[in-house]
């Protein structure tokens, strides 16, 4: 069940709004407990056999949990539960790959395993993770099977995050009635608006650039180098928008239920630098990947050479999270490669003085560190995006000209506005394309992020400046978010998935 | 102090969340209302770029390049029951004489757009057309089934009133088909497309299990809500009665129901059907053309069908047999 889909919206959220409002009123602990049900109905509806797993998984660690209240015995089981995860994370996500490796490495003839990768299970696995290694470190245990269940299970973050953590959860499933519900929702509903506009108005149309662009690459052929970086660059804002606006929605929604989820993205492209693009960009993960595996590591501890060395472990490993492939290996190596010449070059220019006392470049270097940044991001998601090392390798001949015009791009030049199709010819094609990807790129790099925008209150540690643009509950943003609201609803019958429930 | 204090920021508050949820209702309001004005000028634009002649139908019209002299067209019993290639070995010609440019819920109406579109190719061929009470009960407004030509003849207003909320689904179809046929209709599908496989045939592979099947015909939703008296019934039935004058010779089949369903202990069907079939056939009589009320076919037994109007594969030579034995030539 998709956010963007009827079924979600007109059934399924109405349904579980008003059973949570009147379980509400009974108590919040009905509250709770109505929303822990309907996540569960929620991940069923998807394949009914796989709620088994995720309940087992919520039920196996929970108990865990409880059995590490003996302090001789803690680390034991917490070490075992940790490797019990990484074990059915390994099982559903990464045995063909390893298979696969194996094979080429060996010429073992091992089996292709035909199995069905658990939506979300990425993320649940993670949480849990999370709290048993919390757990081991001393962190409270949760008694609550229902408070545990909802904080691993809550449907907005179940399937596609943002990754949340046992401590900035659990206590807000516990405290009393809220008496700004409705300025909660108020919020929640215009934040749930700018995030299903920004899924299905603005990724889902680039998508028409990307897709039958990387298809063309992986089944072998070749494009010139404007449909290259046409396809490139409206994959580097579709996923963006794809991703960021699904927080948004999740954000909104869990806001409808008053319940705070943290903030995933900080207008990333934005960013001047590498290491500020992984501050801004999937904060969540990256805030899992630096406490429960760069710092555990060593992180920074051990010296210079071992610092980078932990650095790129830490993003093969979170490109590995996203998906078995090389594909994902080679993206987040090459982000890891990318963060340690980061580090080198704010080493050698002493710059992480100059950017902790404010004397960060300005002006034309600022600039021209925003492009670095922003290319290297770009190229990066080629590898990302194509199926086939060799899609990947053409495509980047493409960007580059290495082999433009060898074999062209050949569209029917069909402009899917909405998924209406409009026959409009492949030059027309491609200048829409680019004035689309310019007008996705304006507004991600100008305009202030949902966030930011609707004054939400887990933006506040952000260091960006108070904006004028602001969310206020008048007639004005009325107006706009039910502009929003509407043009997506005529969007949803595109059925797009979200690009981040693959992983 | 403290305890007036304390009352005014409950006072505000309250006040806060008061207009915190006239704001939610605003809202919402305003998105049904802007929801309805964009729908409307959707609909508007739909009805404009609207072409009579649907993908579906654009897709097969190819087939017509080996000029053919009997062409099966109409909905679904003859996409999936009507081998041309067996028919034209029927009535002695080669290969190409017959064809099949029959499509999922095909109607009268865009048969009639493709003939005006392309006279020459129908003016010298029989015309076999299948027809299904859907194409006619208004009652019948889902999505799937509903007509395009008729909902495009139907107005802004009249689309809105008449599907409104609860059938919304078939304006949204409309407004995608609207899209896809004037896309099919820039890109020249009718002369341009490759052309099908099997002369037009699809073959249905499988049987729907026992649960699927109806347990009456009286009560299936081509019946429902029976109203033979709406804009389908007049539209299609005008343009049957204007195909005859763009064709050799135009027959109307009203194809059979699986053998398991039995008119005479089904009044409610019997009824609704004699209906329909005497509104084709006195159209028939009126407008010169034939019609083929269908009832039983010698030899297409239950396990002839996929479901409970379609023949499986089995069924197709029978049934393709049956139909060009019973075309006057």
């Amino acid at each position: 069940m998709l956010f963007s889909s009827y079924t979600f919206l007109f059934q399924f959220f109405p349904a579980t709004v008003l059973a949570f409002a009147a379980a509400r009123r009974h108590s919040p602990r009905a509250g709770i407990m109505v929303l822990a049900g309907a996540s569960l109905f929620f991940y069923g509806a998807w394949r009914p056999v796989y709620l088994l797993l995720l309940i087992a998984s919520i039920g196996v660690n929970f108990a865990l949990g409880l059995r590490m209240e003996d302090p001789l015995r803690r680390r034991a089981i917490g070490t075992f539960g940790v490797a019990l995860n990484l074990a059915v994370l390994c099982y559903f996500k990464y045995t063909n790959f390893i298979f696969d490796g194996l094979n080429t490495l060996t010429g073992a003839p091992l089996p292709f395993v035909n199995i069905v990768l658990p939506l979300g299970i990425s993320f649940f696995t993670f949480q849990q993770i999370a709290y048993l290694v919390d757990v081991m470190r001393g962190a409270r245990i949760e008694r609550d099977i229902v408070s545990y269940t909802l904080f691993v299970s809550f449907f907005p973050h179940l399937i596609a995050g943002p990754l949340v953590h046992h401590a900035e959860m659990i206590p807000q499933f516990k405290r009393g009635r809220t008496g700004r519900s409705a300025v909660l929702a108020a919020r929640g509903l215009a934040i749930f608006a700018a995030g299903l506009f920004k899924k299905v108005v603005i990724a889902d149309n680039l998508a028409q650039f990307v897709s039958p662009v990387f298809a063309h690459l992986d089944a072998g052929g070749g494009v010139t180098t404007p449909w290259a970086w046409l396809a490139t660059l409206a994959y580097t804002l579709q996923i963006y928008f794809d991703f960021s606006g699904y927080s948004d929605m999740a954000i909104g929604l869990a806001l409808l239920f008053g319940i705070r989820l943290p903030v995933n993205f900080r207008s990333p492209y934005r960013a001047n630098s590498i290491i500020e693009f992984w501050r801004r960009w999937h904060i969540t993960l990256s805030r899992f990947l630096r406490d429960y595996l760069y710092i555990p590591l060593g992180g920074n501890r051990l010296g210079e050479q071992r610092r980078y060395i932990n650095l790129l472990v830490t993003m093969l490993l979170g490109g590995l999270w996203h998906g078995a492939g090389w594909n994902f290996l080679v993206w987040g190596g090459l982000h890891g490669i990318y963060l340690g010449i980061n580090h080198l070059w704010r080493a050698w220019r002493g710059e992480a003085r100059a950017a902790a006392s404010g004397l960060a470049a300005k002006g034309p270097a600022k600039a021209l560190s925003w492009a670095i940044t922003f290319v290297a991001v770009v190229v990066a998601w080629v590898f990302f995006r194509a199926r086939t090392a060799a899609g990947a390798w053409q495509m980047l001949a493409g960007l580059f000209g290495f082999e433009a015009g060898s074999s062209a791009y050949a569209s029917p030049g069909i402009l899917r506005l909405m998924d209406l199709p409009i026959l409009v010819g492949e030059e027309r094609l491609l200048l829409i394309g680019g004035g689309a990807v310019a007008l996705a790129l304006a507004v991600a790099l100008a305009l202030p992020n949902v966030p930011q925008l609707f004054g939400y209150r887990e933006y506040r540690h952000a260091p960006e400046k108070a904006n004028l643009l602001r969310w206020r509950p008048n007639g004005a943003w009325a107006l706009l978010t039910a502009l929003a609201l509407a043009i997506s609803l005529f969007g949803m019958w595109q059925r797009l998935e979200f690009l981040y429930f693959q992983f | 102090m403290t305890r007036s204090l304390s009352i005014s920021q409950r006072g505000s508050l309250l006040r806060v969340q008061a207009a915190s949820a006239q704001w939610i209702a605003t809202a919402l309001a305003l998105t049904l209302a802007g929801w309805l004005a964009a729908l409307a000028g959707l609909l508007a634009i739909a009805n404009r770029v609207h072409d009579d002649v649907p993908y579906l139908l654009a897709i097969k019209l190819p087939l017509l390049q080996s000029r053919p002299e009997l062409i099966f067209a109409g909905e679904s019993r003859t996409v999936y029951q009507v081998d041309a290639s067996l028919a034209a070995q029927l009535i002695g010609k080669p290969q190409g004489a017959a064809v099949n440019i029959a499509y999922d819920a095909g109607e009268p109406l865009a048969l009639e757009a493709a003939m005006h579109r392309q006279p020459d190719r129908f003016l010298k061929a029989d015309v076999v057309v299948s027809v299904a009470p859907f194409l006619f009960n208004e009652g019948v407004r889902s999505a799937a089934v509903y007509p395009q030509d008729v909902a495009a003849r139907l107005g802004v207003v009249e689309q809105m009133s008449s599907f409104l909320p609860l059938r919304v689904g078939t304006l949204i179809r409309f407004i995608r088909e609207a899209f896809g046929a004037r896309l099919a209709a820039d890109q020249h599908l009718a002369d341009l497309a490759a052309l099908p496989a099997a002369l037009g045939l699809k073959i249905i592979d499988r049987t729907q299990p026992d649960d699927r099947w109806p347990a009456e015909i009286g009560s299936h939703a081509h019946y429902a809500n029976w109203d033979l008296s709406g804009p389908k019934a007049r539209f299609e039935i005008a343009a049957l009665c204007d195909m005859v004058a763009l064709t050799r010779k135009l027959t109307v089949v009203v194809p059979p129901w699986a053998p398991r369903y039995d008119r005479a202990h089904d009044p409610s069907w019997r009824d609704k059907d004699d209906q329909y079939t005497a509104l084709v056939v006195d159209a028939g009589r009126r407008c010169g053309f034939d019609v083929l009320n269908i009832q039983s076919i010698p030899g297409l037994d239950q396990g002839n069908y996929a479901d409970e109007m379609h023949v499986n594969a089995s069924g197709v030579p029978i049934y393709t047999r049956y139909i060009v034995s019973r075309l006057k030539r």
